[in-house]
């Protein structure tokens, strides 16, 4: 082993370095796999190095190389011969050493990592041959990823950043992987996560927003470490990612199940059925046609209180496995929609039946192209199963289509945008072209349509800003032409002095 | 100011109950019919039709067999923020996806009128909000026919449309006299650039202490408070706007200290769009580029930025530097080749003369910019005021 001299890492070396990972993969196999090999050769070189760092520490104390490896001074174990190491000496057959280091890692932690390092295809040599393994293996040799250099947090956000880039790459709608985090952090204000509470993400993909909660509770100075985070992802490999993403922000009283939510939750209570939790966060897959309608018609759990949904959109599949999965006295959920969901027709009847039930605290609608690769404008829908007396029997629409910003086409939720949400959430009252409280009894009266604009009315574009004052328009268009009459007779008298010249 | 609208008398309507959507099936190349129009022809946010695909000639896809006639209204269905609204001069055929709409009555309804209903900003924000799909949204024509306004009687409609047509007349006119001045300035620019003699590389009128250079090769994440980078998009608008500008840090921008910024350099595209071209403004002094511009710091004594700025922006210069670019992923232009491009050679005076004469071009094609701006505020002031937002 040996014993580098710690140096920081800044995040701008992180990022070269993981993207330096996906140049060597280019070509060989499909950007959007990419993820698959990095993730896992990443994590295993930090279990390695944060092992050594946890040696060399314990060896200052007892002053013996034995007694510094011993359980107790370590996190994670590593067997013999899954160290990193020992993956450098390979020369042939590195994709079955490879796999064997990672088996033999989860069979030693069998408490924690079990399935983390995914199922790649490490011994596909047409895939990936020795030589491309060799020299991922250097490339990740060139830094030593121990926590001195490289605390959690900043280890985690280059995974988001790896992320976000292969949302990038591979053309991925990337809500898949990635969602708008501007989105994410002010769908967490508002549900205000408490130290000591459980969190549920049901369609998790790489935990971005559960990680995004621990944030928002550590940012506010409170006990962020005694959260309790779920999740669920059907993808395998985006939920091994998701596991690894949760540790190397530290957060460790987490559990990622992989499998359909719809057909299979894996949260249940004792009873059989859907576990409750205090906050839910989602960005449910946006109207998928390929789930299993006929399961769900029948479903165990009783999650089509409301309706069976059609065939071409499991929205309201998700809808309802979210609201059955709320604590019933503290429990709220943010959950990112496609709007339709607020008007389409044949989803009528399971609409009228949430507004009838009282959950829907506030429908959000935002700005245009807050997601990858698709301009749609999404909403936020609030549920809550203890509204405060004030609010019971009413709902909230907040039209915040111009609260966006635009930079390199991508669409964000500046500060002053997320306050201004979240006053009007707040404040839960009427606001001039913002904000409308609508008891049930009118929305009822509108066909139990949840529409925007059904509510709040007159939202301008914001490429239209202020109301524009028509006597000064009509002044500042008169200048204007006045002006453009003399300049055109000023380049015709140009042209024709040219002319003579 | 505003029209004092009395709307005691109009009436709330909705769009189902006084337009039709026109349903005239023809077949492309039998039906005679010479021009298509697809999303791509009709323009964004003005109702005037300036491009068409020829039937026959161009491409044209399976789903295009509605027809539509002089005066209908055509509303593009698909990405309604794209707010598509246009009424044609001539008859043709449309896809499948743009709705053709006429009134169901012109005693109700003016056709000429109907244009302006679906460019309300109201109606917008209502397309929007109603649209469904994610990667492609669309508004389907139940939805549609149940947008809800206000119809003024008729004749308070001939007089907004009146208003409103003239606007769109003089708006047209505007665009002309723009593009026409374009075209004069581009004679004379060939013209004028033609009396010199083109004995100069541009490697003879950069200073020594700032040589050629191009800008950062990797400038990293996007940083709240860095060095700001100006990239080819940001050039692509005309001139950058500072607080747009992506960021990098402090220790990158060091790295690259070569290739900062200040006033009186310029700057010109060198990968991917080659060519385009900006002066720096001062309050640019201190920025970065990126790896795909190239900054050229002309010595004032030899030439000026101005003039330089002129020379590369000229059609001939910009021919030369897109001819020598090669193409290998992406169309590049070597620092070298770009230092051996041709330059004319002026005196001060000839310099000075020339870049007054080119203002009297660049202000007049402001002011029809500035002029079409203006009547493109007023327009949408008039539309607020006429529909409102939503109760």
């Amino acid at each position: 082993m040996t014993a580098t001299s710690p140096k920081r890492i800044t995040q701008l070396e992180l990022e070269s370095y993981l993207w330096g990972a996906a140049v060597l993969l280019r070509g060989l196999i499909d950007a959007g796999d990419y993820k698959q090999y990095i993730f896992p050769l990443v994590f295993l070189k930090r279990l390695s190095d944060v092992y050594d760092e946890e040696h060399a520490a314990a060896l200052e104390v007892y002053g013996d190389e034995e007694l510094a490896d011993l359980p107790e001074n370590h996190r994670f174990a590593i067997p013999d011969g899954a160290h990193w190491s020992d993956l450098r000496k390979a020369t042939s057959n590195v994709g079955t050493t490879l796999k064997a280091a990672m088996r033999a890692i989860e069979s030693a932690n069998p408490d924690t990592l079990p399935g983390v390092f995914g199922d790649g295809e490490w011994t596909n040599k047409d895939l990936l041959p020795d030589a491309t393994l060799s020299d991922l293996i250097e490339h990740f040799s060139t830094k030593t990823l121990s926590v001195a250099n490289l605390p959690e947090d900043e280890l985690g956000q280059g995974y988001e950043y790896l992320i976000k880039k292969f949302a990038d790459d591979s053309g991925h709608t990337a809500q898949e992987f990635y969602t708008n985090r501007t989105l994410v952090h002010l769908m967490t204000l508002m549900l205000e996560p408490q130290p000591g509470e459980s969190v549920y993400d049901p369609t998790c993909g790489t935990g971005g927003m559960l990680i995004s909660t621990a944030a928002e509770v550590k940012r506010q100075g409170k006990e962020w470490r005694n959260l309790r985070l779920y999740g669920q992802e059907l993808n395998y490999g985006t939920s091994a990612i998701a596991r690894m993403n949760l540790f190397l922000h530290g957060v460790t009283d987490s559990r990622i199940a992989h499998g359909d939510t719809l057909s299979k939750p894996a949260f249940l209570n004792a009873q059989g059925g859907p576990q409750t939790f205090d906050v839910v966060l989602a960005n449910p897959p946006y109207s998928i046609k390929a789930w299993n309608r006929e399961v769900f018609a029948k479903d165990p759990y009783g999650r089509n209180m409301w309706g069976l949904p059609p065939q071409g959109r499991a929205d309201y599949a998700f809808f309802q496995h979210i609201a059955k999965s709320l604590d019933p006295v503290t429990g709220r959920s943010a959950i990112l929609f496609p709007h339709g969901v607020l008007f389409r027709r044949d989803e009528a009847a399971m609409r009228e039946r949430l507004v009838k039930s009282d959950l829907v605290e506030c429908v959000l609608g935002l700005g245009e192209g807050l997601f990858y690769n698709s301009p749609m404008p999404a909403v936020v829908v609030i549920l809550r199963t203890q509204k405060p007396v004030e609010r019971q029997g009413k709902v909230l629409f907040i039209n915040a289509l111009n609260e966006v910003s635009r930079e390199q086409g991508q669409a964000f939720l500046r500060e002053t945008h997320q306050q201004k949400i979240l006053d009007a959430y707040r404040g839960f009252t009427d606001l001039k072209q913002f904000a409308t409280v609508a008891t049930l009894d009118e929305v009822a009266a509108k066909g139990f349509s949840l529409a925007i604009p059904t509510y709040v009315g007159g939202v301008m574009d914001s490429s239209e800003g202020e109301q524009i004052d028509i006597g000064e328009a009509l002044a500042s268009w008169r200048t204007a032409a006045q002006n453009s009459d003399v300049a055109v007779v000023d380049v015709l008298s140009l042209m024709r002095r040219e002319a003579s010249a | 100011m505003s029209l004092n609208l009395d709307k005691t008398a109009w009436k709330r309507v909705t769009l189902r109950d006084v337009v039709r959507h026109v349903t005239d099936r023809v077949d492309a190349e039998t039906s005679g019919l010479e021009r298509f129009l697809a999303g791509e022809h009709i323009p964004s946010g003005n109702l005037s039709i300036s491009a068409w695909g020829v039937i026959g000639r161009d491409p044209i896809g399976p789903m295009f067999y509605k027809r539509f006639r002089p005066g209908h209204v055509l509303y593009v269905s698909r990405r309604t923020y794209l707010r598509k609204v246009a009424v044609p001069e001539f008859e043709g055929i449309t896809g499948e996806k743009t709705f053709v709409l006429e009134t169901l009555d012109e005693k109700v309804l003016l056709q000429e009128f109907l244009p302006f209903v679906l460019s309300a900003e109201r109606f917008h924000a209502y397309a929007i909000a109603h649209s469904r799909g994610s990667v492609n949204p669309y508004l389907n024509w139940g939805e549609l026919a149940a947008y809800e306004f206000d119809l003024p009687p008729l004749d308070e409609q001939q007089s907004l449309a009146n208003l409103l047509w003239a606007i769109e007349r003089h708006r047209l006119a505007a665009v002309k006299s723009d593009s026409a001045e374009a075209a004069a300035q581009a004679v004379w620019t060939r013209e004028a650039l033609e009396k010199c003699d083109w004995d100069l590389r541009l490697q003879d009128v950069v200073r020594a202490d700032r040589p050629l250079c191009y800008g950062v090769v990797q400038p990293g994440v996007n940083v709240e408070e860095g060095v700001g980078l100006v990239r080819v998009m940001d050039l692509e608008s005309g001139s950058p706007t500072l607080s747009q500008l992506k960021s990098i840090t402090v220790e990158v921008d060091r790295q690259y200290r070569r290739s900062r910024i200040a006033a009186g350099d310029v700057l010109v595209s060198i990968v991917g769009t080659i060519g385009r071209t900006w002066l720096v403004t001062a309050d640019f002094e201190g920025c970065n580029i990126a790896r795909a511009l190239a900054r050229v710091s002309p010595d004032p004594e030899i030439m000026s930025a101005e003039f330089l700025s002129w020379v590369l922006a000229s059609e001939r210069v910009s021919v030369a530097l897109e001819t020598a670019a090669f193409e290998s992923a992406r169309k590049t232009l070597n620092l070298s080749v770009l230092a051996g491009i041709s330059l004319p050679s002026a005196s001060a005076d000839f310099q000075a003369s020339t870049l007054e004469r080119r203002a009297t071009f660049t202000a007049a094609r402001e002011h029809a910019r500035n002029e079409i701006e203006a009547l493109l505020s007023l327009r949408a002031g008039l539309l607020a005021e006429i529909f409102g937002g939503a109760e």
